[in-house]
């Protein structure tokens, strides 16, 4: 298991597995998805514990919609607004994620999600 | 009121309904009406744009025929001719309003409409109505490749069987409680021309006076308690009125979709086509929740039974097997996908005719990289919205509807990225 042991190794491993995530999800890979997920969940706890998870606001216009979906969930309670915005422009989009963010952000609303 | 206004406010509420449904506040007004004088209003404005839509210039001339008559052929045929001497299409200028069989359609130039129903002996307006919804529904749903991602045969047989049902009783509804007090004329042994003339307005007005009579407690309601208790007993209640009120958009929606098919605009035609399938799922709810209450409560139990018919044909299976022994193994490269997956909890919660109900079951392509195992790969995946859990072990917590839809839309997004 890998040692978080800095903020930039934490974001590094954030954006690697956010995006593999992403990739298994749209293959129905369960097994590499829940393990990324796993890597995902790690790096956000790391942040949290460090108070640097603003420290993910610049992937808001990162070029992958894995990343981007991550990064505004995990936002959504300190930046609501912004992190709306991204994932409304996924559910706007013909993107194959776009109804993975219209039900992040229909569970946000339902006030579901435990972030 | 006289029969024949009775058969055009029959018609009315499914033609209409496609604009009620364009107008939202209309159909909550159509949903929603207690009394008498608030349906025969909603009625009347959607009677008028039915006749708007269909393009009747002079309402007030409006005639209606109905039953199979050689008069009426003759002069199709004397129609025909007459344009094929002046040059003009042979297509006659004919809006159908269902199949070659049953049809119901309005001549443009005579400013008239023809149920046409003989070959059914079907002569009372909730069978015209039944037909015209029911093969409206096919036709909607028939038409379009895109809705063959969300319907078999069977289910879209099915569902034309709903929409027919529920479009027959609330034309039923609508008879019951405005042509008691007059004599319906239709006739099966001869065509008869109807005209809306004193006597019919005179009926209604007779009607109106015997029902202002009454105890306002006994004809508030809009549904006739006395008539039909067992199917109307279930609908009067909360949460039944509110699945009733689900029953009209589909009408809207399938309408619309069979209109612009006809106008030649196949694209609209697709997506209202979608829209009429997605909101057919309340049926399906409202159905398999019905039997599955009428399973477990006495009194409900000849709700079931009255609804045979359609449950014969909505009803789900006990188990997989017997699912399968009716519609056969999913055929070579193929296997059957539970929509709402069978799992322990969801058969515990929903009960195995929801289940294993054919609205419910589709056949997938199988095997490694299939659109089949991509879904069960994501039900079996975790992902920032389900708090930790599995998408399964999270849908498990909702509601059947809810699954539908989300199974519905998982389903059409690997659609769209498979190899």
């Amino acid at each position: 298991m890998i040692n978080i042991k800095s903020i930039s190794q934490a974001l590094s491993l954030f954006e690697e597995a956010a995006i593999k995530h992403a990739r298994a999800t749209k293959q129905g890979d369960y097994k590499v998805g829940n393990k990324n997920y796993n890597l995902v969940m790690r790096t956000i706890n790391y942040l949290k514990e460090q108070n640097s998870l603003d420290s993910l606001l610049k992937y808001f216009t990162n070029d992958d919609v894995g990343i981007r979906i991550a990064a505004a969930t995990f936002l959504l309670p300190k930046h609501e607004q912004e992190a709306t915005k991204v994932l409304q422009e996924v559910v706007d989009s013909s993107d194959f994620f776009s109804f993975i963010a219209k039900t992040t952000l229909s569970e946000w609303r339902k006030g579901n999600l435990k972030l | 009121m006289g029969a024949m206004e009775a058969t055009q406010r029959g018609i009315a509420s499914l033609g209409g309904s496609m604009e009620m449904t364009e107008k939202e506040e209309k159909t909550k007004q159509l949903a929603q009406a207690e009394t008498n004088e608030q349906l025969e209003g909603v009625m009347d404005g959607a009677n008028a744009q039915f006749q708007k839509q269909m393009g009747v210039k002079d309402p007030a001339k409006l005639q209606l025929y109905q039953g199979e008559s050689e008069e009426i052929k003759q002069a199709d045929e004397k129609r025909a001719k007459e344009r094929a001497t002046q040059g003009e299409s042979e297509e006659p200028k004919v809006k159908q309003a269902s199949h070659a069989n049953n049809k119901g359609s309005f001549y443009e130039q005579g400013n008239e409409i023809n149920y046409n129903m003989s070959k059914k002996g079907a002569n009372r307006v909730e069978n015209i109505v039944e037909t015209l919804a029911h093969e409206n529904t096919h036709k909607a749903i028939s038409d379009t490749t895109v809705s063959r991602r969300f319907i078999n045969n069977d289910q879209e047989e099915a569902v034309a069987n709903q929409v027919g049902w529920a479009a027959k009783h609330a034309s039923k509804i609508v008879q019951d409680k405005y042509v008691s007090s007059s004599k319906p004329s239709l006739q099966t042994t001869e065509t008869q021309r109807i005209e809306w003339n004193a006597s019919n307005r005179e009926a209604l007005r007779a009607n109106n006076e015997k029902v202002a009579s009454l105890d306002p407690d006994k004809v508030k309601p809009l549904f006739d308690m006395e008539r039909d208790p067992n199917i109307w007993k279930l609908l009067s209640t909360p949460e039944g009125r509110k699945l009733w009120r689900s029953f009209f958009p589909i009408w809207g929606s399938g309408e619309k979709a069979w209109e612009a098919y006809l106008a030649g605009n196949y694209g609209k035609a697709a997506v209202d086509t979608t829209l009429a399938v997605l909101e057919a799922l309340p049926f399906v709810e409202f159905f398999t929740n019905s039997l599955r209450v009428a399973k477990s409560g006495t009194q409900l139990l000849e709700v079931a039974s009255q609804m045979g018919s359609v449950g014969s044909e909505v009803g789900g299976f006990n188990t997989f097997s017997a699912f399968k022994r009716v519609y056969g193994a999913a055929g070579p490269g193929q296997a059957w996908h539970h929509i709402v997956e069978q799992t322990p909890g969801n058969l515990a919660q929903f009960g195995n005719l929801a289940i294993h109900n054919p609205a419910n079951l589709m056949k997938l392509p199988h095997g490694a990289g299939s659109i089949h195992a991509m879904l069960s790969g994501h039900y079996s995946s975790k992902q920032f919205y389900t708090n930790g859990l599995t998408v399964r072990q999270w849908l498990s917590t909702q509601s059947y509807q809810q699954q539908l839809e989300y199974g519905i839309q998982m389903l059409n997004k690997f659609d769209s990225i498979a190899p």
